[in-house]
């Protein structure tokens, strides 16, 4: 009686895990993709493209994150195929850790304003931020889109003070399509997703701050052959095409 | 009572399940710069805010709470039910959920929360303030099972002999109710401020994440896992801090519970 | 200052439904008796202002305390105490403070009611535990406790519900003494709910017999032990009850007919029972009106008595019962005959009714 009890427990368990169905070591598995959150619509079309052009391959749900979350996951040894970030800080780590070796810019992102539908309070320049009524989220500065922001400000010499520091940057778009915020600063490529939850404002001397979003395959990936075919597709003219339809600029 | 052996099985694995990620978190914490971690600026700050952020929700629960335990340990049957299940519901939901149904209600699109900022101008969300209710929403249902079962279980016949020796119901509850549901009241209490000290979800989306304002301990850890703010040194001392503070409340909860007024 | 206290009431509470109407004179006692389930304590609440009347009115003295439609006076507002089999001590105050609780919220200052509970302490005899919390004290102490808390209050009327019932002997026998002393010196307008006659013999000069929310009796307690109309006040008092049906003059059931008088004309055939004191009940190995065959046999105080299937026992000295079955003591199972002069012979209203 006790050992088929311990019989049945152990294949429950070994159930369990095998669930995850990632990377078989033979590459043969899903390929397995991480990406920053402002990537979210453009590479799931990305996915869906690539798989339809090469059926052989498949693609498992990406994850999307703050670029710096991802960088955590990677470094406490999370297992990926393919690492897309929006600013190369944050690949930084995670390259000197080895995960990844050397990486390919992909697209750029530059920075837009985002106020709620109608831009009720008549925001139009980044000192408009500073007004001291106004509620503002910002990206924390850890963040790709943070640093972006901090830069964008420091330059124009303004001094916002957030009423919260999100951990990614759909939570600053969220808050302002909620009506929680007055103003965020998103990626110009947030603000033509969200399908009319926001407007945007382009800020003076916008263009002078660009994340630039590396690609990178990791060096242990399971699937290596197509990860490879993946980022091979990111920079074809096909791939670079539907990133330029989300509104990214060209790397 | 001897048991028969395959029971303890499942009781160690479940014991282990409960223990070993203590454990685990315990083993991360590096010895030497713990202190320095711990006191870093933004720990600090996160500290400070969560102990006056608990203490102040607690008083809520308190001023709140133990009246609200009070009417429904004393209401008829049906619609102490009733009111109970609505107290409770804060205790199962999501405290995410929790979160959103507070922007829900009291954010500046919400349905309290318009008309507010429309009138004066004034918003709820990422104030300190906010941090309170978050935290008071969450806890307050610990402090109100906890009276009202002291209360129900210790029952009407003590109220009713007061009334009898000519004690008016102010009388009766001031010298009578209150002080037998003290027991209940010091348990509570500590549940309520620990409830409060850990809570994370309703806050983050609720009263948003800005370092000394509204970044708590909780936030402060998990924004830090995420990247982001203090380091994850300090998210690891802090969030040791917790887990003591966590031992000591439950620890004390004991002393109480075994120490009854009869 | 004694009060006269009147209640006539109409009281429903959980399906149960209570129409009882007492007089009590300022500084008499009343007792009433009945089965479990009969309405004592609901007619306690419903004086005390517990339990809502349906109909009726309650009043003290002067004061009316309760009339549905008109005023309703709180338990608070009505001067008068309840005390209970559980002494029912505040656990959280000592047994001075809770003797001072009923002073201090009739508005005595805390020495004046402290003056007051330590006085009550010297008249229970409870003098060093003064500061002693509840627990620490036994039972029957903490009863004496709550008697003096009880009367401390000084109130009007005074509500005892089987005060003694869950006291040993010794306690019982001290509160007992404790009661009758304070109820005289304070002269207190008193019901007192009870199961034992002799109490009722002790403090009060009238009784009051309840039985399915009905008063069935009512009585002095001579009256009550003398002649009782009704099964429970017979068996109160020490009768033996045997039923059966009335024919040609005699109480015919089972075990045969034993010859009977009846106070009013019954019905031929009709449901009756018998009653009589098993002390006139004759036994005797040979013959008499009815055989018996012994179901229980108890010997105390050179008295036995005789139990039997049917409801007749018989009571009689150690010498008699061991001449009567010729040498020995009769023991269970022994066949006997018994006989009566005359039982006195009630109509039995409800056949089934279990006593």
């Amino acid at each position: 009686m006790r050992r088929s009890m311990v019989l049945v427990l152990a294949l429950a368990l070994s159930a369990c895990g095998s669930l995850d169905t990632d990377g078989e070591p033979d590459g043969s598995g899903p390929l397995v993709i991480v990406a920053a959150a402002s990537l979210h619509a453009a590479f799931d079309d990305l996915a869906d493209a690539f798989t339809e052009r090469f059926p052989q391959y498949r693609v498992a749900p990406i994850e999307y994150d703050g670029s710096q979350a991802l960088a955590v996951r990677l470094l406490d040894g999370a297992e990926v195929d393919v690492v897309a970030f929006a600013d190369e800080m944050s690949l930084r780590p995670v390259t000197d850790a080895g995960i990844v070796e050397g990486h390919t810019i992909f697209a750029t992102n530059t920075l837009r304003i985002a106020v709620p539908p109608g831009n009720p309070r008549s925001i139009t320049t980044l000192q408009d931020l500073a007004d001291p009524d106004l509620a503002v989220v910002l990206c924390a500065p850890d963040v790709p889109c943070g640093a972006a922001s901090e830069a964008l400000l420091d330059a124009a010499g303004v001094h916002v003070r957030p009423v919260s520091q999100e951990t990614n940057v759909t939570s600053v778009l969220n808050r302002v399509a909620w009506g929680e915020a007055d103003a965020g600063l998103v990626y110009a490529t947030d603000v033509a997703a969200s399908a009319g939850r926001v407007d945007g404002v382009t800020p003076p001397n916008a263009d002078t701050v660009v994340n630039r979003y590396p690609i990178a395959v990791a060096s242990a990936a399971p699937s290596a052959a197509s990860a490879h075919a993946f980022v091979e597709f990111v920079m074809s003219r096909r791939g670079q095409a539907i990133l330029a339809a989300h509104g990214f600029g060209a790397p | 009572m001897s048991l028969p052996r395959s029971l303890y099985v499942p009781a160690l694995v479940g014991l282990s399940l409960l223990v070993l990620p203590i454990v685990g978190l315990i083993s991360r914490v590096d010895p030497d710069t713990f202190w320095s971690d711990l006191t870093s600026p933004g720990a600090l700050a996160a500290l400070r805010l969560s102990l006056v952020t608990g203490a102040c929700a607690t008083i809520v629960c308190l001023v709140l709470g133990v009246p609200l335990a009070i009417v429904i340990a004393r209401a008829p049957r049906r619609a102490a039910a009733i009111v109970r299940t609505l107290v409770l519901v804060p205790l199962v939901l999501p405290p995410m959920v929790g979160g959103l149904a507070l922007l829900a209600l009291a954010g500046r699109s919400g349905l309290l929360g318009r008309p507010l900022f429309e009138i004066s101008g004034f918003s709820l969300p990422y104030t300190t303030a906010a941090v309170v209710i978050a935290q008071a929403f969450v806890a307050m249902p610990f402090l109100v099972i906890a009276v009202e079962g002291t209360l129900r279980t210790s029952g009407t016949s003590h109220e009713q002999v007061a009334a009898g020796l000519g004690a008016g119901r102010w009388r009766v509850l001031t010298r009578i109710t209150l002080p037998l549901c003290l027991p209940g009241v010091a348990a509570g209490t500590v549940l309520c401020f620990a409830r409060a000290l850990g809570e994370f979800g309703a806050t983050a989306l609720f009263a948003g994440n800005a370092p000394g304002v509204t970044q708590t301990m909780p936030l402060a850890i998990y924004t830090a896992f995420n990247g982001v703010g203090v380091t994850q040194d300090s998210a690891l001392a802090m969030a040791v801090l917790l887990l003591v503070s966590a031992a000591v409340i439950v620890a004390g909860l004991r002393t109480w519970r075994e120490d009854p007024v009869r | 200052m004694s009060r006269r206290l009147r209640a006539d009431v109409d009281v429903i509470r959980d399906g149960f439904h209570l129409q009882a109407d007492v007089d009590v004179a300022a500084g008499r006692c009343l007792a009433v008796l009945g089965p479990n389930g009969a309405g004592k304590s609901t007619l306690l609440a419903a004086i005390a202002g517990i339990v809502r009347l349906h109909e009726g009115v309650v009043t003290l003295g002067e004061r009316m305390l309760e009339r549905p439609g008109q005023v309703r006076l709180r338990p608070e507002q009505r001067h008068i105490t309840l005390l209970d089999q559980k002494p029912r001590l505040f656990p959280h105050l000592t047994a001075a403070q809770n003797i001072a609780f009923g002073p201090r919220s009739r508005g005595h200052d805390r020495g004046s009611a402290r003056r007051i509970a330590i006085d009550w302490l010297e008249r229970v005899e409870l003098p060093d535990r003064a500061d002693a919390r509840p627990h620490e004290l036994s039972g029957g102490q903490q009863q004496r406790i709550a008697l003096a808390r009880a009367l401390a209050s000084e109130p009007e009327a005074l509500l005892l519900d089987e005060p003694f019932a869950a006291l040993d002997t010794e306690s019982a026998v001290a509160i007992r003494s404790l009661l009758a002393v304070e109820l005289a010196r304070t002269a207190t307008t008193s019901v007192l709910v009870t199961h034992d006659v002799a109490d009722a013999w002790q403090w009060a000069d009238r009784c009051v017999v309840l039985e399915a929310g009905q008063v069935i009796e009512e009585t002095t307690p001579a009256g009550l032990t003398a002649r009782p109309r009704h099964r429970f006040t017979a068996a109160l008092a020490g009768f033996c009850v045997v039923d059966g049906t009335w024919s040609n003059g005699h109480v015919r059931y089972d075990g045969g007919a034993i010859p009977g008088t009846a106070d009013a004309p019954l019905a031929q055939d009709g449901p009756v029972f018998g009653i009589v004191a098993p002390r006139d009940v004759r036994v005797s190995a040979r013959s008499g009106q009815v055989q018996v065959s012994l179901t229980g046999v108890s010997v105390r105080a050179g008295t036995v008595r005789l139990e039997t299937a049917s409801g007749l026992a018989a009571e009689l000295g150690f010498d008699e019962a061991v001449q009567s079955t010729g040498g020995a003591l009769p023991v269970i199972g022994d066949r006997l005959w018994f006989s009566v002069d005359a039982m006195r012979v009630l109509p039995r209203a409800d056949v089934n009714r279990c006593m």
